[in-house]
């Protein structure tokens, strides 16, 4: 091939060149207006997540023709209160996945975030449960990054490694039996509205998800992250901190998945074991429903965004259409299977 | 009656040709050499005439009967069997299980016979002369000199009617050179038609008969080795005119100004000891044939690699070699090999690719700033004339030669004092290599220092000051101003040491 790419033909090189340049220009101007960076950028993204958001409208419109009662404002805000729950937890899974990694450690650590909410919740001592579950998460989430970034090992046997120690961890910190409440500001958080209308939860979404947009499209840390989950060894001669930026990812999942803790153990009041379990598989599918490609360097937290309000109405959608548990699951996994091939043939398509 | 045969071959890889009327004959009983320089088109004939690549126009043909090959293991079936510089060895495998590999020794019950494979194997290696190889020996925990010969006893073992060494002798000692060609001596005794491609002119000496030179993708004459001069074979290889045009070679500053100092580096097996002094305002090309340690230099140099003994000095000041991002704060830049996967990230926006390695330049506590960001790539666009729609158009959509503007753009905006280039005009059309020589050169007129790697001969001659010649991971010659020519180049490149005069660079240099 190098024989091939060497030789000759400049003239058929510059052809080549041409045409190429052609491309680009026609590709750019079939939009409107090119010379405005930022629709361009809007209008790329914007077809990127058309996707997702079809298949909400399909799932509610499934549901309504079924239950007319799921479509009604109240039901519809429970749903998008359990929504922001898995979305909040698949921020940092976002992240991670962008880097071309995964991170499976997530339903312990967040289990374990959980358990150290309550206990020390039930001393009175919300603000430092707080402060104690958030630090234990993204403790574990650095100890991830160090060990995929540094170590090399494979974000997925050092996180499902990572999780069968926090598992056998948890079990023997709380002798099989989680004590304690969620502490008041976690109930509140997780189940409260403000002034009787519009769900904390809700609120606490929004100012996250534009936070985390924030973050990976206008910062330092955003466009290296893109870099690096494209292509590591450009970035690495291009002096990006390949591998602080991934320890930097990894941390982040950790620091989500106890906002996640938060969440659910205000929602159900209490820690349980096991809690953690389903929102794993959840959350990546969240990510990838959503668009953000499971090789790294594409997508973003628009996509997770939709991607968890999917696979909640899903989970309820198919339960009122009368599919039982057994065939919930089956479909649940073949819809991520058959988004993987949707992607995965666009991208094809488009090298 | 030649044994192969291979007439009027034509192909195209997209828009580029590879190969254009080209053709040879070997005999039984003949080692031909291919020769040429890097691109010239031996490597894919010989793809050609094993089944790897299929012709677009033009004939193969064996004793006189034309074959065409639609996979590696049709041609095997006739007895073409190739020996390739990257090796087709399966590493976790023992030597005897890749020496019989599809052709295993089975018991009665038709497993694989373990024992008679290794007294098959030992049987084999013992009679090319490497009796010292062990056969259950795993493959990856050979070095690569043995490995390379299991490659060439793998080939001999299938009993060929046509053997290929394409560079095959390349990582082999000088003794187990001898070995090997005694090896291909007793087969070509036994009448086999051996094509042998290296790019050390005393091996095609000591061994072939013929030689076929390429030049281009065509085949420009067949001669007897015996009776052909190097000075002869060499001008075949280069004999062309200059084509491009480059920028006007002020003289140096004086006294020259050390920029970067390079003393006694080296790395595993592919450097040894290299010393070099790159002045301020100077170009200084790397030249030689591909493979010689260029890459691994210049990585090097950039931090890229961990083992490097050596020191090297910026303005007199001894500079880390412990990653791109030292090599970076200290003031070098790196265009590497490959832009598609090492220079630019494709899928990303023209903009985001050339402030990479500037996002803190362009930023304010960690957000980036559009404003700033847009100045900082304009000012790139016009001053390199980037081509593109507009700076968010995705890198990969750009053309070859746009694509490595941006690549060096993401360097200047680095303001480094050195920049390490690896072959940044290849494959990209005229005006862009023209547009890249004129800022090399403005670079230079800055105080840069400028190393630079380049496959093309006619560049180096035509852009730089001075031109170091690697061979095998050392530096072999030093040229500079009128013994900096193709000729000087392309000889110290294959190894050959004494001076032929240069009837070809007579077209002045504009």
């Amino acid at each position: 091939m190098s024989e091939a790419r060497r030789r000759g033909g400049e003239e058929a090189r510059g052809e080549d060149d041409a045409r190429l340049d052609e491309v680009a220009r026609v590709s750019v101007s079939s939009l409107p207006d090119s010379s405005t960076p930022r629709l361009l950028a809007s209008v790329r993204s914007r077809r990127a997540s058309l996707i997702p958001y079809g298949l909400i409208g399909l799932l509610l419109v499934a549901a309504a023709v079924r239950a007319p009662d799921f479509v009604s404002p109240e039901s519809l805000r429970q749903q998008l209160v359990l929504a922001s729950y898995l979305a909040i937890l698949a921020g940092g899974q976002t992240v991670v996945i962008l880097t071309g990694g995964i991170d499976l450690s997530i339903a312990w650590n967040l289990n374990l975030a959980a358990i150290l909410l309550t206990q020390f919740g039930a001393g009175g001592l919300g603000g430092w449960s707080l402060a104690v579950a958030l630090a234990g998460a993204t403790v574990v989430g650095l100890v991830n990054g160090v060990g995929v970034a540094y170590l090399r090992i494979p974000s997925l046997v050092m996180t499902l490694g990572m999780n069968a120690v926090l598992a056998g961890f948890t079990l023997v910190y709380t002798n099989g039996s989680p004590q304690g409440n969620a502490p008041a500001f976690a109930r509140e958080l997780a189940v409260g509205r403000v002034l009787g209308v519009v769900p904390w939860s809700l609120l606490f979404w929004l100012v996250f998800g534009a936070g985390l947009v924030f973050l990976l499209r206008r910062t330092v840390y955003g466009r290296r992250l893109y870099a690096v989950g494209n292509n590591p060894a450009a970035s690495y001669l291009s002096g990006v901190p390949v591998r602080r930026v991934l320890v930097g990812a990894y941390a982040l999942c950790g620091l989500t998945a106890g906002l996640g803790a938060v969440l659910l153990t205000g929602y159900s009041a209490q820690s349980y074991l096991g809690m953690g379990d389903p929102f794993v598989l959840q959350a990546i599918a969240a990510v990838v429903i959503g668009g953000t490609s499971i090789l790294g360097g594409s997508g973003g937290y628009g996509g997770t965004v939709a991607g968890a309000i999917i696979v909640v109405l899903l989970q309820n959608v198919l339960q009122i259409v009368g599919v039982r548990p057994a065939g919930q699951q089956i479909l649940y996994g073949l819809i991520i299977l058959l988004m993987l091939f949707v992607y995965g043939r666009g991208a094809r398509v488009r090298e | 009656m030649p044994l192969l045969e291979a007439t009027g071959i034509e192909k195209r890889f997209g828009g580029v040709v590879a190969l254009h009327a080209a053709g040879f004959a070997c005999a039984a009983g003949e080692i031909h050499a291919l020769l040429g320089e890097n691109g010239a088109g031996k490597s894919t004939m010989v793809k050609v005439l094993c089944g790897v690549h299929q012709p677009d126009a033009g004939v193969v043909a064996l004793r006189d009967r034309a074959v065409a090959f639609r996979h590696p293991s049709e041609a095997a079936a006739v007895g073409i069997v190739p020996v390739f510089q990257e090796l087709s060895l399966i590493p976790d495998l023992s030597v005897a299980q890749n020496l019989l590999i599809g052709v295993e020794p089975r018991t009665r019950l038709g497993l694989v016979d373990g024992r008679r494979m290794v007294r098959q194997a030992e049987t084999l290696l013992a009679d090319l002369g490497f009796g010292g190889i062990d056969p259950r020996a795993v493959v990856r925990d050979l070095p690569l000199a043995e490995r390379q010969i299991v490659e060439i006893a793998k080939a001999v073992g299938r009993e060929p009617n046509v053997l290929i060494l394409d560079e095959a002798t390349s990582a082999l000692t000088q003794r187990q050179v001898g070995q090997v060609f005694s090896v291909v001596r007793r087969l070509r005794d036994e009448g086999v038609a051996i094509v042998f491609i290296s790019h050390r002119m005393e091996e095609v000496r000591a061994l072939c008969d013929k030689a076929t030179v390429f030049r281009d993708g065509t085949d420009v004459g067949t001669v007897e080795v015996r009776a052909a001069s190097n000075a002869e074979i060499v001008q075949m290889m280069i004999g062309r005119a200059l084509r491009e045009v480059y920028p006007p070679r002020p003289p140096l500053p004086q006294p020259p100004e050390p920029l970067l100092e390079v003393r006694e580096l080296s790395l595993g097996g592919s450097l040894r000891g290299i010393s070099l002094t790159l002045h301020a305002g100077e170009i200084l090309g790397l030249s030689g044939l591909e493979g010689q340690g260029q890459g691994d230099l210049l990585l090097s140099l950039f931090g890229v690699y961990t083992g490097v003994a050596g020191q090297v000095r910026l303005r007199g000041e001894r500079i880390s070699l412990g990653s791109p991002r030292a090599a970076m704060a200290a003031g070098l830049a790196l265009v590497p090999e490959d832009r598609k996967t090492q220079g630019l990230i494709l899928p990303l926006p023209v903009g985001e690719n050339i402030t990479l390695a500037t996002l803190d330049k362009v930023s304010h506590q960690g957000i980036v700033s559009s404003a700033a960001e847009a100045r900082a790539t304009g000012v790139m666009r016009d001053q390199l004339a980037i081509r593109t729609a507009g700076m968010e158009v995705p890198v990969r959509f750009l053309s070859g030669g746009n694509q490595q503007k941006v690549a060096i753009a993401k360097w200047l905006l680095t303001r480094a004092k050195v920049y390490l280039l690896y072959d940044p005009t290849r494959g990209i059309d005229v005006g862009a290599k023209q547009e890249i020589y004129a800022l090399m050169r403005s670079l230079a007129e800055q105080g840069c220092g400028v190393l630079f790697f380049s496959t093309d001969l006619t560049e180096i001659v035509g852009l730089c000051d001075r031109a170091l010649v690697m061979y095998e991971g050392g530096i072999a010659r030093e040229l500079t101003g009128a013994s900096l020519t193709e000729a000087n180049l392309v000889q110290a490149a294959v190894g050959v040491a004494d001076s032929v005069p240069d009837p070809v660079l007579t077209v002045p240099v504009a």
